[in-house]
């Protein structure tokens, strides 16, 4: 969506204009979930803040900023009831392991060898995001899967720039780390001992 | 490395395989129906209403029908207080 379209919406929105509200749903609905799904690691949960988050962009339409950007104002909201959530339920991190095969493996029937390559390549990154902390994950997702700037990604985390570019540069290690690829570095180590 | 550099690090690439999931159509017709009630509800709230105002006349006199019965009672229990300890 470029930036024209999307000040519209904002305009529309602003007005209660339901037509506005579709079309941002239509943009960002599959992504929020897929962001909520895998930062929350259940599929329930995912679905019962993505309803919250739509609630709340129609709750506070009318008093958007006329220049906000609906990406980040999303994920930010969205992240927040995740946060929320967390602590109400008092997730432990831990439990990760338990928590994989969020998604169907996809469909029985027999598959070509690269077809089935790259669902165990999906399979092992998906088991690697989901066993890494909601801090890492969130960065991961925001950048990685979501495409945000990481300027956008620290003003939806709310950190500074600097702060999530160390984050970013943690959890990747932590990624690289959780697929086997490297043993962790001076980051990693550094922030394991520090309490 | 800038911060932009960090999405084409092979970790990053490698999460453009994760599938793009669709969440469950009852639940999306579920969210946007009401989505769609709780904005005609701020329309209807923000638009003037439909019912005739009231005369001028009684826009008024009612408030000061009300404030006379007010005044009236409030003077009888002060009465009436008064009485039942004797001055």
């Amino acid at each position: 969506m470029d930036r024209e379209t999307e000040l519209a919406l904002v305009g529309r929105l602003r007005e209660g204009d339901a037509g506005a509200f579709d079309a941002v749903y239509a943009e960002y609905h599959a992504r929020l979930y897929n962001f909520l799904a895998r930062l929350s690691r259940s599929r329930d949960v995912a679905e019962d803040l993505l309803e919250e988050t739509w609630l709340r962009l129609v709750a506070h339409g009318r008093r958007l900023q006329a220049d906000t950007r609906l990406g980040p104002w999303l994920y930010t909201v969205a992240r927040n009831l995740f946060y929320s959530y967390n602590r109400s339920r008092q997730i432990d991190e831990s439990c990760a392991a338990g928590l994989l095969g969020l998604w169907p493996a996809g469909t029985r029937q027999p598959s070509p060898f690269e077809e089935a390559a790259a669902r165990e390549l999906e399979r092992r990154v998906e088991g690697a995001l989901a066993s890494l902390p909601a801090r890492d994950r969130e960065v991961l997702l925001l950048v990685g899967v979501e495409g945000l700037a990481p300027a956008e990604a620290a003003t939806v985390c709310g950190v500074t720039a600097e702060t999530m570019r160390q984050r970013l540069s943690r959890a990747r290690a932590r990624l690289d780390l959780a697929l086997g690829r490297t043993a962790p570095g001076p980051v990693m180590l550094a922030r394991e001992v520090t309490p | 490395m800038t911060a932009d550099d960090s999405r084409v690090e092979p970790s990053m690439r490698e999460l453009s395989v994760l599938t793009v999931h669709a969440p469950g159509p009852a639940r999306a017709a579920r969210t946007t129906a009401r989505c769609h009630a709780v904005m005609a509800r701020q329309r209807r709230r923000a638009s003037p209403t439909m019912a005739p105002a009231p005369p001028v006349w009684r826009r008024r006199l009612e408030p000061a029908l009300v404030g006379g019965l007010c005044a009236v009672f409030l003077l009888e229990v002060i009465g009436r207080a008064l009485k039942l300890y004797g001055f």
